[in-house]
């Protein structure tokens, strides 16, 4: 799994290429409260080349939201596949996390109050 | 051994394809399960959504097992056998592993009506294998964990011509 950060003004952009489970999950948690301790606040997470998403990876993605929210700052989702999607859904996290099918809307979605 | 009488015991009919993996417990070896699952949904003609739904139902398993499982003993001869097989329109998933005892079953459900970002998330790796897979089973046999989880396999699961009656 590779991590790739991408800075667009103040909202900066999270992509996994390969899969978010036990095995990686440590890695883009590392990389991703780096980011945040660096001042990160609105972080997009883009599962564009996301394989398949485990709960090592949910509880990533918590501890980041959680984290944010403190800060005044916000995490939104993208671009899942049907696995991905489906594991989010199952597991209730659509209940906290948007979802958005593009980039772009995500994006959008991230910064606003 | 063991394993093999339970793979009988849980389909009582022909297994149409088989596969079997031995795992150390090192979490670096779940990406030779990953390989293996890929080969096996090819072999077996499954489609990438349901080669993806064992990819995620593994890792939780295995994933579990390897992290806590074995924490008495860390450098001990930690095993995990990992059998996939298709019968009669089935998967099944039997996990075997000489841990110590653990019946992921009896864990508790995590509290999905309250919001997430409030909630522990204990058991939510077992719950999203639940989800996924239509039954499961643990036992304990010879002093070892086995987990025989089912799921039937939609139509649309599957592509092109299975192998018939025979074991690969």
């Amino acid at each position: 799994m590779k991590v790739i950060l991408t800075y667009t003004e103040s909202i900066l952009v999270a992509q996994f290429n390969g899969s978010l489970d036990t095995v990686t999950a440590p890695e883009a948690e590392t990389q991703l409260m780096n980011k945040v301790d660096e001042g990160a606040k609105f972080i997009v997470i883009d599962f564009g080349m996301t394989e398949y998403i485990a709960s090592s990876g949910l509880r990533v993605l918590l501890k980041l939201s959680r984290t944010l929210k403190k800060q005044g700052g916000r995490v939104s989702l993208c671009r899942g596949n049907q696995q991905v999607q489906e594991v989010l859904e199952i597991s209730g996290f659509l209940q906290i996390f948007e979802h958005f099918p593009t980039l772009e809307e995500a994006m959008n979605s991230v910064t606003m109050a | 051994m063991a394993d093999c009488l339970s793979l009988r015991q849980a389909l009582r009919v022909s297994v149409v394809v088989h596969y079997s993996l031995t795992l150390n417990n090192q979490l670096t070896d779940i990406a030779h399960l990953n390989e293996s699952i890929e080969s096996f949904s090819i072999r077996a003609g499954l489609n990438q959504r349901l080669s993806l739904q064992m990819k995620v139902v593994l890792d939780e398993i295995v994933g579990n097992i390897i992290k806590y499982g074995f924490t008495d003993n860390r450098n001990s001869s930690g095993k995990i056998n990992v059998e996939i097989a298709i019968s009669s329109d089935t998967l099944i998933l039997i996990v075997t592993d000489n841990a110590r005892f653990f019946n992921p079953l009896t864990q508790s459900r995590p509290d999905l009506s309250s919001n997430p970002e409030n909630r522990e998330l204990g058991g939510l790796g077992i719950y999203i294998v639940g989800k996924i897979m239509d039954e499961m089973q643990y036992q304990r046999i010879d002093g070892k964990n086995v987990l025989t989880l089912s799921k039937s396999i939609p139509d649309e699961s599957v592509s092109g011509d299975r192998p018939d009656s025979k074991t690969i």
